[in-house]
């Protein structure tokens, strides 16, 4: 995904990318990224949470407006609801 | 330069998939700053989640063990009931239930309803994220993607794993 990012990035578009791996994300090097520390099949919360799903959509967003050089991978604040 | 966990995976993936697969390094990441504020701004989402719709486009190849480069398109407004996941890396349980888990629609009307947000893009793109051969994804299905993100007027992207 961080690939798809960084080609839409060089077209001229502004991207921020939701990522589940700070790993991967370290290599690939997508243009802004958000980490959660969510389960694979789930990026932005469980099924019918959509109050945490809004929540890691805000914080990806902001990032658009508040990172300012490239390769940042900022920690989600959001917790997996119990 | 890989840690020992990316350096696991790649030995599993070469061993039961691809036997040239390894993991891309970059040095540095394109930039293009945010031309103006979000709630001026058209949003278009991107996921690789592997989405599609069931009524009228072919699945992707999800069980080719060098993954598969191609997109789709998926119209804001299609019914939840024509999509399906085509993508064998992951549990579907979530996404299965609540659409919004990986493509915010959703989520987005709500934030241009609130004024954070301008537009939602009418046209979100869709790939397939288990993909060890990178090649036809970096040279010919992003761009394309992007050239038509930037012809539908999309001011930022927002992409969405699985």
């Amino acid at each position: 995904m961080g690939l798809i990012a960084r080609a839409i990035e060089e077209q001229g578009i502004a991207t921020v990318c939701v990522v589940m791996s700070r790993e991967i994300a370290e290599n690939v090097k997508p243009p802004r990224a958000l980490h959660v520390r969510f389960p694979y099949g789930a990026p932005l919360g469980p099924a019918g949470h959509s109050e945490t799903q809004m929540a890691v959509v805000r914080e990806a967003l902001a990032l658009l407006e508040r990172l300012d050089r490239p390769g940042m991978i900022v920690e989600s604040t959001v917790e997996w609801p119990e | 330069m890989l840690n020992s966990k990316l350096a696991a995976v790649q030995a599993n993936v070469q061993r039961r998939w691809d036997p040239h697969f390894e993991w891309i390094h970059n040095e540095a990441a394109p930039w293009t700053p945010l031309a103006k504020p979000l709630a001026q701004c058209t949003i278009g989402l991107v996921t690789t989640c592997g989405l599609y719709r069931a009524d009228v486009q072919l699945p992707f190849d999800a069980w080719h063990d060098l993954g598969d480069p191609s997109f789709r398109e998926i119209h804001i407004d299609t019914p939840a009931d024509r999509l399906r996941i085509a993508h064998t890396h992951y549990n579907h349980q979530h996404l299965a239930a609540d659409l919004n888990v990986a493509l915010p629609i959703a989520h987005f009307a709500r934030l241009v309803a609130e004024g954070a947000v301008g537009r939602l893009s009418p046209w979100t793109y869709s790939f397939m994220g288990y993909l060890p051969q990178t090649r036809q994804l970096v040279n010919e299905t992003a761009p394309a993607v992007a050239r038509r993100l930037k012809a539908d007027g999309v001011d930022a992207a927002f992409l969405t794993p699985c």
